[in-house]
């Protein structure tokens, strides 16, 4: 095997890669599909209640219960409705949180038959803003939901998406500048190896950091930013008029870009495989048990980040519209200017 | 291979672009615009300037592309209201302003082509470098002018509140 691969690198590059884009896709559906049985036990755990307990063992088969009534159930498509748009729109929402992860480094680089492999599927030398490129594609699913639903509330529902994610886009960008301002890359491997041999970046910039996370809280419509389908006042926004497996569509994608941003955030701030008081140097003595351990430590920071999505959105009480766009322009803009300004300072070349 | 993919995605550039013209209901118009972003930025792909490349989709397919879309949202227009083309005298004079500029872009590429474009593009590094060696004065100088475009929008839509 290993003379094989020696002599045809490229076969070895794609099957890897082939075994990577299966792997790290799969662990995000799964994850995403999981997801909804993990908000379902915390906040259940939090009120003090049972929550689902029927399928399975603790009710762990109640997403595979609920896939199957989604899939099962009629599709009802109005008659008012955009037809090409409002079965396309649920499509768009799912793409673009796959596409980031394309991008994102789950572990240290494996070395396999004589080969080293890197454990993103694409390292791309302009891997942050790819990862900006596509999540802002995200919010055409949501807003062409609502246009194409053709009636009030989703409207709403989605012209209020599109003001919300362009508003935190800024933050969200501004954020992360002082991110590859202290590694001087933005390449997303070389950022955690950075944070590997030195500091945490949410230890070093904790302005960035906190404005990372609450523009990611926004830019997946999680509570408390979930205003384009605030079902007190939207009936549901923009999925107000679908059923069925489209609807459920709605649902893997809000979960898959929760995924993908909790993944951002222990790639970005909190060191990626990082364990602590370990170093390049130890990942790459222990060999692929390096590798293994990075990979799980970061699927940890993610599990971690996951349950703090849905720990926030059982504590904090929705925003007002116009206390959304406060926050957003007038707090956090500066605020992550004034980080641009600190990891300016805490990298002075002295 | 590479000329497959130049034809596919210069094809979709085109017949999108053309679809963005001819689109009667303008939320469509926008995202055969979004398409064709989308395909321009596969040939710079092409041409290994990934940077420009993501830029491409950052800029234009998402964060301008959301803004049309919004507006358009908003004002909820729904088939256009110009169904034929009328042929006034501005549009006239625009296309043969946009035709005199494309011919000389053309004829005459300047000083910039004669410079490898892979030395130049790909690598955000170079950019950068570039950008606040050679190019610091006009960077800084491009950036203050949108910046007062900004105020100048801000200022412009404001409403008058009467004392």
């Amino acid at each position: 095997m290993n003379e094989f691969f020696a002599e045809y690198p490229l076969v070895f590059t794609m099957a890897t890669t082939l075994a990577k884009i299966v792997l790290f896709t799969h662990i995000g559906l799964i994850l995403a599909a999981y997801m909804p049985w993990v908000e379902r036990k915390v906040s259940a755990w939090m009120q003090d209640r049972v929550g689902p307990n029927r399928v399975g063992y603790a009710g762990l088969g109640q997403p595979i219960a609920d896939a199957l009534k989604f899939i099962f159930k009629e599709d009802p498509v109005p008659g008012h409705v955009d037809k090409v748009l409002f079965t396309l729109a649920p499509a768009l929402t799912v793409i673009p949180a796959i596409l980031v992860l394309a991008v994102v480094p789950f572990a240290p680089a494996v070395s396999l038959f004589g080969q080293t492999a890197q454990m993103a599927i694409a390292d791309l030398s302009v891997g942050i803003l790819f990862v900006f490129a596509f999540s802002s594609l995200a919010v055409y699913g949501i807003t062409l939901a609502g246009w194409a639903s053709n009636s009030k509330y989703p409207l709403i529902g989605g012209v209020r998406s599109a003001a919300q994610m362009v508003s935190y886009e800024l933050c969200l960008g501004l954020s992360v500048v002082g991110v590859f301002m202290a590694a001087q890359t933005l390449r997303l491997t070389d950022i955690v190896e950075l944070q590997v041999d030195g500091y945490w970046n949410m230890f070093t910039q904790p302005i960035g950091f906190l404005v990372f996370v609450i523009a990611a809280f926004a830019e997946t419509n999680r509570l408390p930013f979930d205003l384009p389908e605030a079902e007190t006042e939207l009936v549901a926004g923009y999925h107000t008029e679908y059923g069925s497996m489209k609807f459920a569509m709605f649902f893997a994608g809000e979960y898959m870009a929760m995924f993908v941003f909790s993944c951002l955030v222990a790639v970005l701030f909190m060191g990626g495989w990082d364990v602590p008081f370990m170093s390049n140097e130890s990942f790459a003595a222990l060999g692929n048990w390096g590798a293994a351990l990075g990979f799980v430590a970061f699927l940890t920071k993610v599990l971690l980040f996951l349950f703090f999505y849905v720990w926030v959105r059982f504590t904090i009480p929705r925003f007002k519209f116009d206390q959304l766009m406060h926050l957003g322009w007038k707090v956090l803009i500066p605020l992550s200017l004034l980080n641009i300004l600190w990891a300016g300072l805490w990298n002075m070349p002295s | 291979m590479e000329s497959l993919f130049f034809y596919l995605f210069g094809g979709l550039a085109v017949v999108t672009t053309l679809l963005t013209l001819s689109s009667k209901n303008p939320v469509y118009s926008a995202i055969w615009m979004i398409l064709s972003f989308s395909a321009t930025a596969g040939l710079f792909v092409l041409l290994d300037a990934f940077l420009i490349a993501t830029v491409e989709v950052l800029v234009y397919a998402g964060a301008i592309m959301v803004l049309f879309l919004f507006v358009i949202m908003m004002i909820n227009l729904r088939t256009s209201e110009a169904e034929r083309l009328r042929l006034s005298p501005l549009a006239i004079l625009a296309a043969l302003t946009f035709l005199v500029l494309f011919g000389r872009a053309v004829s005459d590429p300047g000083p910039m082509l004669g410079k490898a474009p892979n030395d130049l593009v790909g690598d955000p590094d170079v950019i950068a470098n570039l950008m606040f060696t050679e190019y610091v004065v006009p960077f800084e100088a491009l950036s203050l002018l949108l910046t007062a475009a900004v105020v100048g929008c801000v200022v412009l839509s404001r409403k008058k509140v009467k004392a």
